[in-house]
């Protein structure tokens, strides 16, 4: 792994320093916990990120692939934990391949706190790390600068406290799996009510030794209500300055056109459109 | 990672990065007196009403403080005058507990209702007179004179423009709802279809329309702003005969 | 120790207390700015503070914006004077209003125009208009525009370095002066001149005015000179736009002569007249 690019660095303080505004990232604000009970763990996490005091996105996953059986709920620059999971995913990837044993939590945990702790807190990611392997059940947080813990529940995030309440009044020894959902669900939503960095849907994953469910919009406990109006413009309202018509047949001119239909197109969340 | 947090000095205000490099001999501790609590207000006028809404949740950061805090205040009993004010809640409650108070002495010394155009001059008199420690409120008053609906809208230091306005907005959620109006009130950027140099011609709105307006706009805005939601306030003062009504009305909005 | 005391203290607000009939006078509901009380920060640099939370030059992040930039405008020609401004209030870089009237009636015979903060002018050009009224009681006659604008740099002189912001211009017709106009600023400078364009677009401003500015011009000329220059400005200046605020100040007092869009002055003057073709509307 390189390291960062410093050439912009002197020119970024010297235009801070003369008041130009920063490019902010975008942070996951973000409630995300872990919770072990008897046959695995589930980790959840909200769906909300956020842009300084804007929500930048209603609906995002927070829950990142490792490898089948270990996944990582992330916190902090939305970048840096989409990165940073998806580059010891690939790293576990090829161990377990040269190795020929399946990945552990642990190696996953430590590959993960020593990538953080080289890079010196500069990557933002706040990671809860769960799995279960041939050692058993596992479960941890790793901070940005790279320091690690390993307990039974876990919470992180800006809304950490207010999910850490429910665990702290409610959580006991040898939880069902059932239970173990509900609670972490739960705390959850504790950080989407109470927290402003968290909001929307509850995602949910479980880990057991045999299988990996994740539960995407587990819960939708904030459902917008529908608009008192429709908002759609006649045809001709936006004035024009100019207008070109291009054929069909000059199109190919400007632009490449490949039939997409039916096969190869990935379905997206539809768009909020008025009617 | 646990940081040491140390009140703010006022000569680095609001906290920065670097380190004090020329701050004179003495450097001041003082805590910041200013705390942006979030929360977002509306008004719009019509030809004999006027709506005037805000949300009710109160703010800190990441923390909420209360969902039911209203931010839309009738100046008098017998008054049609309304004043919404957001920024620091301290000092917006502060400007409205002034204009009250003004507001109920010039019902004694003079035995009439102060009028909209005399309040939005003393608005300015009141904002202005903490013109070297402004109060961190944003204002917005309405009220009905001469049986239309008339409303003005402040800078934190008094501004205002004394020929009213056909809507405004601020606290957090403006620069989402300014724009929405712009197009919806004003109708910018509008033309009679077909007829490219024509522009909708703007019009007073009726007081459903205006209701509906406020909803999506308050709706929109907590889908987006983190400092907006829990409850909505509205305000409606609708001329009636010489005299005026006024109804309020309270609606959900999302908790997240 | 009474006596100590008192002498080192005196009531919040002396000058409230009811004593027969002069209080329906003297009292004003609020707080008692007529006698212009501010307020201040318990701090010892209150004007460093004041810096610190509403400067947007000097710290962008600062909580309270106070608006600013602008073109304006005066010239003196033969048939009097022309007022012209653009319209638009900023805070950083967001555009807090289109429709600010930027020219300021002083009373009916005189005007003052709008820069800087935009409460600043209009409580101190507010106040002016009163400081003139009370001179035409006392005095039975008109207060001359040359005294007018000193009372005001006089004001604005007493509070230097206190943070306040303005750039205005004061004019009107005198029957001892004739046309007259001055230039007042926040920091005290007051200087009486043909031509002056003030704020953020005044540059843009003086290079259309100067190049075609004659004291001999026509009233329609100058009317045209006025919208034209405060155009350019508006074309050039990020922070300058809206609708153009265009007065004429005569003898017997000044004529409005309306509060236009850009966008439509904009669009005529480059379809009819061909300026403006750095402008393309080209695919």
């Amino acid at each position: 792994m390189g390291g960062f690019d410093f050439s912009n660095y002197a020119r970024n303080a010297a235009l801070q320093k003369q008041g130009f505004p920063q490019p902010q990232a975008t942070s996951t604000g973000t409630t995300i916990v872990g919770c072990i009970f008897d046959g695995g763990v589930v980790i959840a996490a909200d769906t909300r990120a956020t842009s300084g005091e804007i929500v930048a996105e209603k609906n995002c996953q927070k829950l990142h692939y490792i490898t089948p059986n270990i996944w990582c709920a992330g916190a902090g620059t939305a970048a840096d934990t989409e990165f940073v999971t998806a580059l010891i995913s690939s790293q576990l990837e090829l161990h377990s391949l040269s190795t020929g044993r399946k990945p552990r939590v642990v190696t996953c945990m430590t590959l993960v706190k020593q990538h953080l702790f080289r890079h010196q807190g500069h990557l933002g990611a706040y990671l809860v790390v769960a799995g279960v392997d041939p050692t058993g059940i596992n479960l941890f947080t790793v901070h940005a600068h790279g320091s690690t813990d390993k307990l039974p529940y876990v919470t992180m995030g800006s809304g950490s406290l207010a999910a850490m309440s429910i665990f702290e009044s409610q959580w006991q020894k040898n939880l069902t799996q059932e239970d173990a959902v509900k609670l972490c669900a739960e705390a959850i939503l504790a950080g989407i009510f109470n927290d402003l960095g968290s909001g929307s849907n509850v995602n949910v994953g479980i880990i057991t030794a045999e299988k990996t469910t994740i539960k995407r919009n587990f819960i939708i406990p904030n459902e917008r209500v529908p608009k008192e109006q429709s908002y759609r413009f006649p045809r001709g309202t936006t004035a024009i300055l100019k207008e070109q018509m291009i054929s069909r047949a000059e199109l190919r001119k400007y632009i490449t056109i490949v039939d997409m239909t039916g096969k190869g197109t990935v379905e997206g969340d539809a768009m909020e459109v008025d009617a | 990672m646990a940081y040491l947090h140390t009140a703010n000095i006022i000569s680095d205000f609001p906290p920065s990065h670097h380190h004090h490099t020329s701050a004179g001999p003495f450097v001041q501790h003082q805590i910041t007196p200013y705390t942006n609590n979030g929360g977002t207000i509306l008004g719009i006028t019509g030809e004999d009403f006027v709506v005037l809404a805000g949300d009710t949740r109160h703010s800190e950061g990441y923390s909420i403080n209360s969902r039911t805090e209203k931010k839309v205040h009738r100046l008098g009993k017998e008054s049609s005058l309304v004043l919404a004010t957001v920024g620091f809640g301290a000092d917006a409650l502060d400007v409205v507990e002034t204009m009250k108070r003004a507001v109920e002495d010039y019902k004694f010394h003079h035995n009439k209702e102060m009028s909209p155009p005399a309040a939005a001059q003393l608005l300015m008199t009141i904002l202005y007179s903490n013109r070297f420690f402004p109060k961190y409120a944003y204002c917005i008053l309405v009220g009905i004179h001469a049986g239309k609906g008339v409303l003005y809208s402040y800078d934190v230091v008094g501004s205002y423009s004394k020929s009213g306005e056909r809507r405004a907005a601020a606290g957090a959620a403006s620069d989402l709802i300014v724009p929405f109006l712009d197009n919806q009130v004003e109708l910018k950027n509008q033309y009679v279809p077909y007829a490219w140099e024509e522009e909708i011609p703007v019009q007073p709105l009726p007081m459903e329309k205006v209701r509906r307006l406020v909803k999506d706009a308050f709706t929109s805005a907590t889908e987006r702003h983190i400092q907006v939601g829990d409850g909505l306030q509205i305000i409606t003062v609708a001329a009636s005969g010489v005299g005026w009504g006024v109804s309020e009305e309270m609606y959900e909005l999302k908790k997240d | 120790m009474d006596t100590l005391i008192a002498q080192y203290t005196e009531p919040v607000y002396d000058d409230e207390i009811y004593d027969g009939e002069d209080a329906q006078l003297t009292r004003i509901s609020g707080p008692p700015t007529a006698n212009l009380k501010f307020a201040l920060p318990p701090i010892a640099q209150p004007s460093a503070f004041l810096r610190a939370v509403t400067d947007d030059h000097a710290n962008p992040d600062c909580p309270i914006k106070i608006a600013h930039g602008t073109t304006t405008l005066a010239f003196r020609f033969k048939g009097g004077i022309i007022v012209a401004t653009d319209s638009r209030a900023t805070s950083g870089n967001w555009i807090a209003s289109q429709t600010v009237k930027k020219v300021i009636e002083i009373n009916d015979k005189m005007l003052g125009t709008m820069a800087g903060g935009a409460a600043d002018c209009q409580f101190w050009l507010n106040y002016l208009g009163m400081e003139c009224r009370l001179h035409e009681l006392r005095h039975k006659r008109r207060i001359s525009v040359a005294a007018a604008s000193k009372v005001l740099s006089n004001i604005v002189y007493s509070y230097k370095g206190m943070g306040l912001s303005m750039g205005t211009m004061i004019t009107g017709v005198t029957p001892q002066e004739g046309p007259a106009l001055y230039y007042v600023d926040s920091d005290g400078t007051r200087h009486q001149g043909d031509l002056f364009c003030v704020g953020s677009g005044q540059t843009f401003a003086y290079g259309v005015l100067d190049a075609e500015y004659s004291y001999d011009l026509s009233t329609e000329d100058a009317l045209a000179l006025g919208t034209r220059s405060i155009l350019a400005a508006t074309h050039r200046d990020a922070y300058s736009g809206g609708y153009i605020n265009l007065y004429h100040v005569k003898e017997d007092g000044w004529v409005k002569h309306g509060f236009t869009d850009t966008d439509g002055i904009f669009w005529k003057r480059k379809l009819e007249t061909g300026e403006f073709s750095n402008v393309t509307v080209d695919l």
